[in-house]
């Protein structure tokens, strides 16, 4: 374990372009252009990943740049992580900011304060951040937690349960891909959740057994097994819901 | 409905919070995984929390904000971080958590090292109280270190006895679910079992 000489004038730049393998250590900038294998882990200031890296232990860092392919088997504890590619993180991702252009699976859980999305996002326990932001597809096994939780369906987004401040979901409404779906060619847009329960919650295409909020505004197509609310609750009259009561609030 | 348990809009409703507000204090640890209980009902998955213990939770949270704490400060209250402690052998045995004797054992089996991190010490002090009890020989000791080593890390967060059996002379260790009842043959003797959360409870009051 590498403890206490976190000056860094003591790390020194690891570069790997072309095929190159090498053990884990503590660095300053890491640089991956080509096919890397780190085995162990990485404890660094910066790690940008354009190639195939594949780093077998944990990634400590303060910025992580994957626009390549990359796979962390530990832990990702990082400042701010960007993937614009692809990446697999196999022991959960602890960062301010989590941004995924390209796609991302995470195995265990993302804990942020900002989760950036707008490409495809797989997660196989919980999702908690301050702000979700999702202009995109979602797979979260667990919770999804948020004070705000934004998504716009471009593609299917499920999670288990939803909870949190605020949640907005909305369609995408640009025309053109409204179009290409009328006509059967885009699989059908549309958030999936057991639960949600938030103080002011909006949907649009979104299925749930139990929506349960102060406010609770319901758009197009969804269809709700039970609603409770505490404050005000509106429902486009499109929207299927089998059950609906006001509960007592403190 | 169990009366020890309470359903998270209820919950709500007669502590006067938000959605948000409870999903808030759940991320920043403030209260324990645990103590989300999904259950089927009538009405779909609600979610349930242990009745007494979640009211006093946020009845404190609540004056701890009064306060004007942040969330982090309270979250540290409540779970303070040990991931910094590191004591050397004369601050163990300064401090009371453990004597020199159980010392000099952990450090046989486990080898010695400059400072000790949190689930070291509460190994050495596990073992000083088991040792001091009579009941433990050294040798079983030995095996307690190297069990809690090899065992401790995979039930982290989980609550668990450390437990010793013996039969003809033979002994082994297991870490098992905290008071779990336990069924085998006639000749099996349990030596010890202590609660580690416990442990870990002690440890961390004598560490403040």
């Amino acid at each position: 374990m590498t403890r206490g000489t976190d000056m860094e004038q003591t790390r020194s730049d690891l570069k790997m372009s072309g095929a190159g393998s090498v053990g884990g250590g503590v660095f300053r900038n890491v640089v991956i252009s080509g096919t890397g294998n780190v085995s162990g882990d990485i404890d660094c200031v910066s790690f940008t990943s354009s190639g195939v890296s594949n780093v077998s232990g944990s990634l400590k860092a303060e910025q992580v740049r994957i626009s390549g392919t990359s796979r962390v088997d530990g832990k990702v504890d990082a400042g701010e992580v960007v993937v614009s590619g692809a990446s697999e993180f196999g022991g959960g991702v602890h960062a301010k900011k989590f941004t995924v252009s390209g796609a991302s699976t995470v195995r265990g859980n993302v804990n942020a304060e900002d989760v950036g999305l707008r490409g495809g996002l797989k997660v196989s326990g919980d999702c908690e951040a301050e702000r979700f932001d999702a202009k995109g597809g979602f797979s979260i096994d667990g919770l999804l937690s948020a004070q705000s939780i934004e998504i716009r369906l471009y593609a299917q987004c499920t999670a288990r349960e939803i909870g949190g401040g605020k949640v907005s979901v909305r369609e995408d409404t640009s025309g053109w891909k409204r179009f290409v779906q009328d006509l059967g060619l885009l699989p059908e847009r549309l958030l999936r959740a057991e639960s949600i329960e938030a103080d002011d919650v909006y949907l649009e295409s979104t299925s749930a057994k139990v929506v349960r909020g102060g406010t609770v505004r319901l758009g197009p197509k969804c269809e709700i097994d039970l609603v409770e609310y505490t404050g005000e609750y509106v429902a486009d009259p499109s929207a299927k819901v089998t059950a609906s009561r006001k509960v007592e609030a403190s | 409905m169990e009366p020890d348990l309470i359903s998270k809009k209820d919950l709500l409703a007669a502590c006067g919070i938000s959605y948000g507000q409870l999903y808030r204090w759940k991320r920043k640890g403030l209260i324990p995984e645990e103590w989300f209980e999904r259950r089927s009902t009538f009405t779909g998955t609600e979610t349930f929390f242990p009745r007494e213990r979640m009211l006093a939770r946020v009845e404190k949270i609540k004056s701890m904000k009064d306060e004007d704490l942040s969330l982090d400060d309270i979250a540290e209250e409540f779970s303070p971080d040990l991931s910094h402690v590191a004591l050397t052998a004369e601050d163990v045995v300064a401090r009371g958590i453990a004597s020199r004797p159980a010392l000099e054992l952990f450090a046989e089996e486990h080898g010695a090292s400059g400072t000790l991190v949190f689930d070291e010490v509460l190994a050495v002090r596990v073992l000083d109280r088991l040792l001091s009890g009579g009941d433990v020989t050294a040798d079983e000791g030995r095996a307690l270190v190297g069990m809690l080593e090899e065992a401790w890390p995979k039930a982290a967060g989980r609550d668990t006895d450390a437990l010793l059996l013996r039969k003809l002379g033979f002994s082994a260790w297991l870490l098992v679910p905290a008071g779990c009842e336990l069924a085998y043959e006639g000749s099996v003797r349990v030596v010890a079992r202590v609660n580690m959360t416990a442990g870990v409870e002690e440890l961390k009051a004598a560490l403040r």
